[in-house]
C-alpha cells in the first residue's frame, strides 16, 4: 500500500465519521421504537441507537450517541443511509462486509473489524431483542 | 541461598551496545509493508531475542521428556534444566530460595493463585482489600470476586493529576480492616513508578499483606524482593524477554508453606490415598500438572539474557530513551501525554492522545508506516474513566529501541496532524 492512497482512504472515512458527528450524533428520535446500547470491548467503544420504526416495520429515524473511532463512526453514517426507508428484516440482512465495501477501504486488522461491525451490531441486536426481527441465521464474529 | 547458585554467568559483564543487541532479535529484520517495523509496544509483550528461542528449541532437540518422572537421561536433563529456570529467576529477584519461585501461566494466573488460595483461608466478610485505581485489570478483577464471595469490600488508592498514586489519605485507605494491599509496581498505562517500600510498611503496620503486580517493573529495572519486603510478587515471562505461557508468583516461604495448593492433580502431591492427600514441596506444591516445560526453560534464558547486561543498564537505556522520546512528543501540538513528567519517576511507557483523534485511527495510521503502538484502555479501564478519555495510545520502549526510532514516531505524528486535519 502506498502511502497516498493511504491518506485519502482515511480522507473519506474521515468525511463520513465528521457526517456523523453533524447528522447522526446526539440526534434525538421522537418515540423511538428501539433503544439498544452496545459497546466494544477491545477498545471500550459504545454505541446507543435509537431507531422510530412505522406501523410496517420500515425504519423512518435514526439517531446515535455514544463514542467511537473514524471507522466505528464512518460505518454507522453508511449504516443509517442503509436502514432509512427499509424493513427490519431487510435490515438484518446487511452485513459488515457490506458496510466495508462502501467504506472503501481494506481492513485486515481483527480489532478494527469490530470497530466496523460495531454500528451494525448494535442495530440488529437492538431490533431483536425489541421483537422487531428474528436472529440472523449466522452472527458474524 | 545455595539454590540461587545456577547461574554460569555474572550479571552485567556484557556492554549495552544496542547494535549487538539488535542483532539478537531476528524479528527486526523482518519487513511490513516493505517497511522496518519500529515496535513500540514491548509493555504489551516484548520480543525475543535468539538465545530464548534456542534454549526451547534445544529442550525440543535434545532431551524432549516429562520433568519429575523418568530416570532417563533425556527426563533427567528436563528436570535439571526446569528446576534450574526456578533458581536463575531467584537469583534475578534477589529471593531467599528457589523455593519461592512458582511458575505460573502469566502474571494474572499468579495473582488469581494468591486470591484463591491466601485469600480463601484469610479473608473474612467485612474485611477490606485496597487496590488502586491505576492497576491492570488482573489485579483489580480477583480482589473483586474474592470480596464478592466473602463479604468483604474493596477500597481504591486514587491517582494525582501527574499520575501518581494520592496518598494524601493513605491512612484512612489501608486502616485495621485491611487484611491485603494490591499495588501495581509499575503503571502498564502512564509508567508510574509506586513506593512499594513505603506502602509495604503502612500494610505490614495494619498486620495486612503486600501484593505487587510486577509485570512491568521485574523486566525494565533492578526489583530486589528482600529490599522491598513485600509478601507476594507477580510478573509474566513474555513482557520479558521469554516465551508466552510462563510467568511467576514469587512468595515469602512461610506464606506458601501455610496456604493450601491452588490446582491439584499432577506434581504437586507427595501422597495420595483413597482417604486423603499430602503436597509436595515448594514450590511443586503450586505447580499441578505437567508444566510448560520449554517455557519454563526458555524463561531461565532471558533471565540469563537481562543479568548479562544487568537491569541497571536496562532500566539506564530506559530512562535516556524515554526523556529523549517525552521531550520530542511534548513539542507536538494537540498533544497529551499521562502520568509522570520526569523519566526518572517512570518506566518506558508513555500513553498520550492526539487531539480529539481517536487511538485506534491514529494506531492504525502509524501501523501503515510501520510503528506498532497499542492503542486502548490497555485492561484498565477504571483509570481509562478516571482520565475521562475514550482511550489512550501507549508507545513504550525496551532494550532493543532506539532514539531514530523515537525520531519515525514524532515524524509520523506529525503526519498525523495532516492527515487528521489538525495542522
Amino acid at each position: 500500500m502506498s502511502e497516498i492512497r493511504d491518506d485519502l482512504d482515511m480522507d473519506y472515512v474521515l468525511e463520513l465519521a465528521h457526517n456523523f458527528d453533524v447528522e447522526l450524533k446526539n440526534h434525538k428520535v421522537d418515540d423511538p421504537t428501539v433503544v439498544f446500547e452496545d459497546s466494544n470491548p477491545l477498545c471500550g467503544d459504545k454505541f446507543k441507537i435509537q431507531l422510530r420504526l412505522n406501523d410496517e416495520g420500515v425504519v423512518e429515524d435514526v439517531g446515535f450517541s455514544g463514542r467511537g473511532c473514524a471507522i466505528s463512526r464512518a460505518s454507522a453514517y453508511l449504516l443509517s443511509d442503509l436502514m432509512k426507508g427499509h424493513k427490519a428484516d431487510e435490515v438484518i440482512e446487511i452485513t459488515r462486509d457490506q458496510l466495508i465495501d462502501e467504506l472503501g477501504i481494506e481492513i485486515t486488522s481483527a480489532v478494527r473489524l469490530k470497530c466496523a461491525g460495531l454500528a451494525l451490531r448494535t442495530a440488529k441486536k437492538g431490533l431483536v431483542i425489541a421483537g422487531r426481527a428474528t436472529e440472523p441465521a449466522e452472527e458474524e464474529e | 541461598m545455595v539454590d540461587t547458585k545456577v547461574v554460569e554467568t555474572e550479571a552485567g559483564t556484557r556492554p549495552f551496545d544496542i547494535q549487538s543487541i539488535r542483532r539478537d532479535f531476528p524479528i527486526l529484520e523482518e519487513l511490513v509493508n516493505g517497511k522496518p517495523v519500529v515496535y513500540l509496544d514491548s509493555t504489551a509483550s516484548s520480543l525475543r531475542p535468539e538465545p530464548v528461542i534456542e534454549a526451547m528449541l534445544e529442550y525440543y532437540h535434545k532431551s524432549n521428556a516429562n520433568i519429575h518422572r523418568g530416570v532417563y537421561r533425556w527426563s533427567d536433563e528436563a528436570t535439571f534444566k526446569y528446576e534450574r529456570a526456578h533458581g536463575k529467576v531467584a537469583w534475578l529477584l534477589n529471593a531467599k530460595s528457589r523455593k519461592e519461585i512458582i511458575f505460573t501461566r502469566n502474571a494474572t494466573e499468579a495473582l488469581n493463585l494468591i486470591a484463591f488460595t491466601w485469600g480463601k483461608v484469610n479473608i473474612k466478610a467485612g474485611d477490606e482489600i485496597v487496590s488502586t485505581i491505576m492497576e491492570h485489570h488482573s489485579n483489580i478483577v480477583p480482589w473483586q470476586q474474592l470480596a464478592a464471595e466473602k463479604g468483604a469490600t474493596v477500597r481504591y488508592i486514587g491517582i494525582t493529576e501527574d499520575g501518581k498514586l494520592d496518598l494524601s489519605n493513605i491512612d484512612e485507605i489501608i486502616n485495621e480492616k485491611t487484611k491485603l494491599v494490591a499495588v501495581t509496581h509499575m503503571s502498564n498505562v502512564l509508567g508510574t513508578i509506586n513506593p512499594i517500600i513505603e506502602l509495604t510498611k503502612k500494610a505490614h503496620a495494619v498486620g495486612a499483606i503486600m501484593v505487587v503486580d510486577a509485570a512491568q517493573s521485574v523486566p525494565h529495572m533492578p526489583v530486589d524482593v528482600q529490599a522491598l519486603d513485600a509478601d507476594f510478587l507477580a510478573f509474566s515471562g513474555h513482557k520479558m524477554c521469554g516465551p508466552t505461557g510462563i510467568g511467576v508468583l514469587w512468595g515469602k516461604r512461610e506464606l506458601l508453606e501455610a496456604m493450601p495448593p491452588f490446582m491439584t492433580g499432577g506434581d504437586m502431591i507427595r501422597s495420595v490415598t483413597l482417604e486423603g492427600s499430602t503436597w509436595n514441596e515448594l514450590p511443586w506444591k503450586f505447580e499441578a500438572g505437567t508444566p510448560a516445560i520449554a517455557e519454563g526453560i526458555g524463561l531461565g534464558a532471558a533471565v540469563d539474557y537481562l543479568q548479562a547486561f544487568g537491569m541497571p543498564a536496562l532500566r539506564s537505556h530506559e530512562i535516556e530513551i524515554t526523556r529523549y522520546a517525552l521531550g520530542q512528543i511534548r513539542e507536538i501540538p494537540d498533544i497529551t501525554i499521562f502520568g509522570p513528567r520526569k523519566a526518572e519517576e517512570k518506566g518506558g511507557v508513555i500513553s498520550f492522545n492526539l487531539g480529539d483523534v481517536h487511538p485506534h485511527d491514529l494506531a492504525t495510521m502509524l501501523d501503515r508506516e510501520g510503528i506498532a503502538v497499542r492503542a486502548g484502555n490497555h485492561c484498565a479501564m477504571p483509570l481509562t474513566d478516571y482520565l475521562d478519555v475514550p482511550a489512550t495510545t501507549r508507545a513504550s520502549f525496551y532494550l532493543y529501541n532506539t532514539f531514530e526510532e523515537v525520531d519515525k514516531l514524532v515524524d509520523a505524528l506529525h503526519k498525523a496532524r495532516r492527515i487528521f486535519k489538525l495542522a
